[in-house]
């Protein structure tokens, strides 16, 4: 049976292995998360148990002591390592999970605690709470939970709430889509034949276009910026759940993570060094919550390898032509038990960032910032509205489009410059009309600089310039370097901003302009810090030549 | 960036209709420049007019204020003093209202929450696998310690594009490309890392090599990815433009090489042989380049391409790149290897010099071997080759390495 430590291991991966640099982690914990993870760790339940039993037995067996939480061990003086806290806030998110399965209305917190006890194995205390867990005790293991995120990058749902809420809110906001909200989800996709193969973004368009959603559900879809990116995240999930159940019912709980999942694909671009023709390939995102592989894609010319590049996604693969795009793109996957194919969903457009770890490269990732420049690659049917919201002022873009064959356009340098989308009708471009829309007023850019690895620190005089942009002619900006403040001054919107961000350590820029808030952290590393990379003669690389690799000083015969 | 704005009244979003009179076009730019001049554009952030209106037409103001309909006193004053702001409609207007007005589409031309449109600031292209002859004339020493530093940094990522190494390089105080692409030439000798022609580097295996010396005693050094950290019995020895050498007396973990140099000869083919495994380029069109073929001793211009040989061949917009002809193709590689192959075909390549005694072997300067040849040479000692009046001087080789790796080259050698 698995330990408590062993678990806490498991949900820290679990949550954080796939989320890309800046994007938010839900600790979400239910009946179905600790199977796909006890599934993936440690294989099959015994019998037809599930893996929720070990899980509560490892926690109580750790964390519970003669009827009395024991919880002051899990507080680490070191806030760099891993936190030890984690399993067991995963049990209070269990327990929060469960009530919001039994329940539509109010969530008292008197409820929730009688909830946690029973998770816990014990009796409620005379004060409302587990016996030896005070009031707001938890709130320790929160903070060391999102400080541990901060470091790596990542941003935590982690959220006090008002009045008698405050604490019973931390496990609540774990859960983007609620249990009862994600069965009409799989029922709305078993009648609308939605294919595995959509992207979170394709499902959101979906969704939107058709409607009849649920409130909760409708609220999240009008949500922009990197909150959007959750939600699409969220619900490409619930459509991989839907699709490995392979039924629209609740899943056998014993069978609940043997199915198998989808990598979905961007697109990245990178250009001939020569001529300059764009080259177009896969750029597979790596699911949350799937433990890396070994894993290759299967394409008609032969096996390609899939490593992780960064945080959140793979190394591009393959190619993919004009038609491609139009038609999307499936490949079996092997090496994997919960991955079977490689999929590029067929849309009509794609929104591509400059890379930041490749000059001249773009690929699509995550939600542009205000004032960024893009290069939009579109359908040609498109091409109206697109013009027309170029007559109304929201988008300016360089040079006429190149196009790329089968209909397919590239728009280069191209930028919203207005941010009154809602005043013009999207026509037929309702999902690009969407995407482009400005996720607020505000955001941070950070450009130029040298990462020291795709986790988003950088290098010891070798920090990014600082530029606040925003749609009004004044922002504030504070940065604070290990939670000291180093910087707070008005800026202007555009303009370098003269900060130096030199010293080795963690972080934090907020801008602020006209109520509005954007918040970028980033890690300074001293060279001395950097840690080589596990390599191995096993792993892809080297040269090959006359029935050779060469690899460095290593010579292999082929 | 300039912006255009002002004020500060985030609200509920609501639409006045004025009556408005003369060219659409002229009466919008007029109200538009007004509204900035006197910073309403906050309040008043975009103006509307009905598509192809002629003469009389509404002019639709759109507002954000924080009730509807109620705009700001002072605003109010502001907007009575524009002479095409007369004659406002009494009540305040949704957007299906307004569009109920007009027959057809209306023009936006927004004002406030907008920005400039920005022109993207372009790179010089640069094209890190052609190595120039100056590079490896140039003799700049690098920054001390960068080199060990760049290493570092290449073992942490693994893996990435030629950007992410110029950026690291600039950050150690590298900023010539020049200097940069030296400093990896000399990683990819030291056996530290691989170059690809799509312009991305791979950083090799960590390994400790053994090599036996003249005097018969063993050295161990390293290989490949390392970091800061040392372990007891480790021991660093600088070296110009290049990392560290690091002795160590035990390899533990780590795989050992046994004088790799032998390996690699025996893995490298024979001169015509390399020449097939080099890239081959699309055809290449004569007339849109400028061309300058290489005579022995430098490049000079040419009309044409006059036959087999290296030249240098410079596109329009300024980019050059050198390339190897052989018969009816064009083959692409690093500049040494391509100058090498000519010379040899040119029959221009003098003998090596060997030191048995000392054993070392003199190679003049310009006439370097191929760069995997080459490697197999600094891997008999872990040390860059030594400058010694226009020669380079490769240490701890032994005659049969000499012999083999000569012979794949189809070279002479004079012990001396």
């Amino acid at each position: 049976m698995p330990t408590y430590l062993e678990w806490n291991a498991a949900l820290i991966e679990h949550a954080t292995h796939g989320a890309p640099v800046g994007s938010t982690v839900y600790l979400e914990v239910s009946d179905e998360t600790l199977n796909r993870i006890g599934v993936q760790w440690w294989g099959a339940p015994a019998g037809q148990t599930l893996w929720r039993g070990d899980f509560l037995a490892a926690v109580q067996e750790r964390c519970v002591a003669q009827e009395r939480v024991s919880f002051e061990w899990m507080l680490s003086p070191e806030r760099q390592k891993e936190p030890l806290g984690v399993a067991f806030l995963g049990a209070m998110v269990l327990a929060a999970s469960k009530m919001a399965m039994d329940e539509a209305g109010q969530v008292h917190e008197r409820n929730y605690f009688k909830r946690l006890s029973d998770v816990l194995g014990m009796p409620l205390g005379s004060q409302g709470r587990p016996p030896g867990l005070p009031t707001g005790a938890e709130e320790l293991l929160w903070a060391e939970w999102v400080h541990y995120l901060r470091g790596r990058g990542l941003g935590s749902s982690a959220r006090g709430g008002e009045g008698s809420h405050r604490f019973i809110a931390y496990p609540i906001s774990q859960c983007l889509i609620p249990e009862g909200q994600k069965q009409r989800l799989r029922r709305f996709f078993a009648e609308r034949g939605y294919p595995a193969g959509w992207d979170g973004e394709t499902v959101a368009a979906h969704l939107r276009a058709e409607g009849g959603l649920p409130k909760k559900l409708t609220e999240l879809l009008t949500r922009t910026g990197a909150a959007a990116e959750d939600v699409y995240s969220a619900l490409q999930e619930v459509l991989q759940d839907f699709h490995a159940s392979g039924s629209q019912a609740a899943l056998p709980e014993s069978m609940v993570s043997a199915g198998t999942r989808q990598l979905v694909c961007g697109v990245y671009r990178e250009e001939h060094w020569r001529t300059g023709e764009a080259l177009y390939r896969l750029f597979p995102r790596h699911p949350r919550g799937v433990r890396p592989a070994e894993m290759a894609v299967q394409f008609p010319w032969g096996p390609e390898a899939l490593s992780v590049e960064r945080p959140g996604y793979y190394r591009p693969v393959g190619e993919v032509q004009p038609g491609d795009l139009s038609n999307g793109l499936r490949f079996n996957v092997t090496g994997s038990l919960f991955v079977d194919a490689l999929v590029l969903p067929a849309r009509e457009y794609w929104l591509l960032r400059r890379d930041p770890d490749a000059e001249g490269m773009f690929a699509s990732l995550s939600t542009p910032g205000v004032g960024e420049h893009l290069l939009l690659l579109v359908h040609d049917r498109l091409l109206p509205d697109i013009q027309r919201f170029k007559d109304q002022e929201l988008l300016a873009w360089r040079d006429t489009p190149a196009v790329l064959g089968g209909g397919w356009l590239e728009f280069h340098d191209l930028m919203v410059i207005g941010n009154h989308w809602t005043d013009v009708p999207a026509g037929k471009a309702q999902a690009l009309h969407e995407a482009l829309r400005p996720p607020g007023n505000l955001s941070i850019h950070l450009e130029g600089g040298a990462r020291a690895q795709r986790a988003g620190a950088y290098l010891a005089g070798a920090a990014p310039t600082v530029r606040v942009m925003a749609f009004s002619v004044d922002a504030h900006l504070t940065v604070s370097c290990d939670d000291e403040p180093i910087f707070s001054s008005s800026v202007i919107p555009g303009e370098a901003v003269a900060v130096t961000l030199k010293q080795p350590g963690a972080y934090e820029l907020i801008a602020h302009s006209r109520g509005q808030q954007a918040v970028r952290s980033l890690t300074v590393v001293a060279w001395e810090d950097l840690r080589a990379t596990d390599l191995t003669l096993q792993q892809e690389g080297g040269v090959e030549l006359n029935g050779h690799r060469i690899w460095g000083a290593q010579v292999q015969a082929l | 960036m300039s912006l255009a704005g002002g004020g500060g009244r985030a609200g509920t979003r609501w639409f006045r209709a004025y009556n408005a009179y003369g060219k659409p076009a002229v009466v919008i730019e007029s109200v538009a420049r007004f509204l900035r001049q006197e910073n309403l554009t906050d309040t008043v952030v975009s103006l509307r007019v009905e598509r192809g209106a002629t003469g009389e037409f509404l002019l639709f103001l759109a507002m954000e204020t924080t009730y509807p309909g109620v705009v700001p006193e002072d605003v109010e004053d502001a907007l009575s003093d524009c002479r095409h702001l007369l004659s406002p409609l009494p009540e305040p207007l949704t957007l299906a209202q307004i569009e109920g007005l007009a027959s057809g589409d209306l023009q936006i031309k927004a004002l406030g929450q907008c920005l400039e449109y920005r022109q993207v600031r372009r790179d010089i292209q640069e094209d890190p696998f052609d190595t120039e002859a100056r590079i490896l004339m140039k003799d700049a020493e690098l920054p001390v310690g960068a080199g060990e530093k760049l290493l570092w940094f290449l073992s942490a990522t693994g893996t990435g594009p030629w950007s992410s190494l110029r950026a690291a390089g600039a950050a150690l105080g590298i900023l010539d490309a020049v200097q940069v692409t030296r400093l990896v030439r000399h990683l990819r000798l030291l056996g530290h890392l691989e170059t690809f022609p799509a312009g991305r580097w791979q950083v090799s295996p960590p390994a400790a090599v053994e090599v036996t010396l003249p005097g018969g005693e063993t050295c161990r050094f390293l290989v490949g990815a390392r970091d800061s950290r040392r372990r007891p019995g480790e021991r660093a020895e600088a070296q110009p433009g290049g990392p560290d050498r690091v002795l160590v007396d035990e390899a533990g973990e780590r795989s050992v090489l046994f004088s790799p140099a032998g390996s690699l000869v025996e893995a490298l083919p024979d001169a015509a042989g390399f020449v097939t495994s080099l890239e081959v380029l699309g055809s290449v069109n004569e007339r849109a380049l400028k061309l300058r073929q290489f005579s022995g001793e430098g490049f000079v211009s040419c009309a044409g391409i006059t036959g087999d040989g290296l030249y240098e061949l410079t596109s329009p917009d300024g980019r050059s790149v050198h390339a190897l002809r052989r018969g009816r193709d064009w083959r692409r590689g690093e500049f040494t290897a391509l100058r090498f192959l000519t010379l040899s075909a040119m029959n221009l390549l003098g003998p090596w010099r060997f030191s048995a005694d000392a054993q070392e072997l003199a190679v003049r300067f310009d006439e370097r071997p191929p760069e995997l040849y080459e490697r197999a040479l600094v891997l008999c000692s872990g040390l860059l080759p030594g400058n010694r009046g226009g020669w380079l001087v490769y240490r701890n080789v032994t005659a049969p390495l000499v012999a083999g790796l000569a012979g794949r080259l189809g070279l002479t050698w004079e012990n001396t």
